[in-house]
């Protein structure tokens, strides 16, 4: 099968594409970032960790249960547990990037996140099928996301409110314009609906993280259940 | 004492990058039946209202707001763009006045 287009042009509007958004994972990074200098955790820790893990959501729960000593097996679990929904969302790429390098293919997944991907695929559904998308708009957020890492350590409480400015809102906002994007009709409300009531549920039910993939799942499943038809 | 800090750190860097490759490489296994591709392609709306969905339970007026307000500019316009900066004017001002 031959692979997708890979180039310099690709990786550059994906950069350009995740700008914006990278503003609200800045201000997520800040959250993060006060999070682990109340902990106690060493400027150093806290950089190298947003460098190497670069995963939001896990970093938050592993600070979360942070003591002294560092429950090693704990964390390192939380870090796999947490992002299980990245299987997911990598599963869903292999039809676009199937006959990619190895190392084109799993250099751009080092850098995948949430925003990204969505955005990503959004551009492969619109005919748009340059596979450095990803590792281009990869890129930008993660540069977004470790100075919003150092910023949040050094001066997060001095830095205002965000919620005034509503930058908490920004991924938010930013997921259902993507959203509209991607919608292809009715046969995208079955899943939509029922990630959302999985996941309003389990979250209710779960509390923490879990209800992310657990919505997904769910929610992927549909498409599953739903006969493959000429028509698609 | 500090050495363990740099194993736990290591350790979450690996299990974060496991669970990011190992969908795509699993699938490397997998024939991409039409079934399969169903499967696949409801993945990315399944994503949108898990995240969503919680959010917009817990969604207060501005938020309520907001979300309306990015879909309602994204379908008009079609510029994502205006989509998140109407939705964010739009909660933080409601923020504001409320």
């Amino acid at each position: 099968m031959n692979p997708p287009p890979f180039t310099r042009a690709g990786f550059v509007a994906g950069a350009r594409f995740m700008v914006v958004p990278s503003f609200g994972t800045f201000f997520y990074g800040i959250g993060v970032g006060i999070l682990a200098a109340q902990v106690g955790l060493s400027l150093a820790a806290l950089l190298g960790m947003s460098a190497v893990v670069y995963a939001g959501a896990a970093q938050m729960v592993a600070l979360q249960t942070w003591a002294d000593p560092v429950p090693v097996v704990a964390v390192a679990l939380i870090a796999f547990a947490v992002n299980t929904r990245y299987i997911l969302l990598g599963a869903a790429l292999r039809p676009w990037f199937s006959g990619l390098s190895p190392l084109r293919a799993y250099g751009s997944l080092f850098v995948m996140g949430d925003g990204n991907w969505l955005l990503s695929i959004k551009e492969y559904e619109s005919g748009r099928n340059d596979a450095a998308v990803l590792l281009g708009s990869g890129v930008v957020n993660y540069a977004f996301w470790f100075a919003g890492s150092w910023a949040g350590y050094a001066v997060g409480r001095q830095l205002g409110d965000p919620r005034h400015f509503a930058i908490d809102f920004l991924l938010t906002a930013f997921f259902v314009v993507n959203a509209v994007a991607i919608w292809k009709g009715k046969r995208d409300l079955a899943p939509l609906l029922v990630a959302g009531i999985a996941a309003a549920v389990s979250q209710k039910l779960l509390g923490g993280p879990w209800f992310i993939i657990i919505g997904a799942v769910a929610g992927s499943l549909t498409g599953l259940v739903r006969r493959p038809s000429h028509a698609e | 004492m500090p050495n363990d800090i740099w194993l736990a750190i290591g350790l979450m860097a690996v299990g974060s990058y496991v669970s990011r490759a190992s969908g795509y490489w699993l699938m490397g296994f997998v024939t991409l039946t039409p079934r399969v591709r169903n499967w696949l392609g409801a993945i990315p709306m399944a994503v949108v209202g898990a995240v969503l969905g919680p959010a917009a339970l817990a969604a207060g007026i501005p938020e309520c707001v907001g979300f309306v307000t990015a879909f309602v500019v994204m379908r008009r316009t079609g510029n994502d763009l205006f989509g998140m900066a109407a939705a964010l004017v739009a909660v933080a001002g409601l923020r504001f006045l409320l």
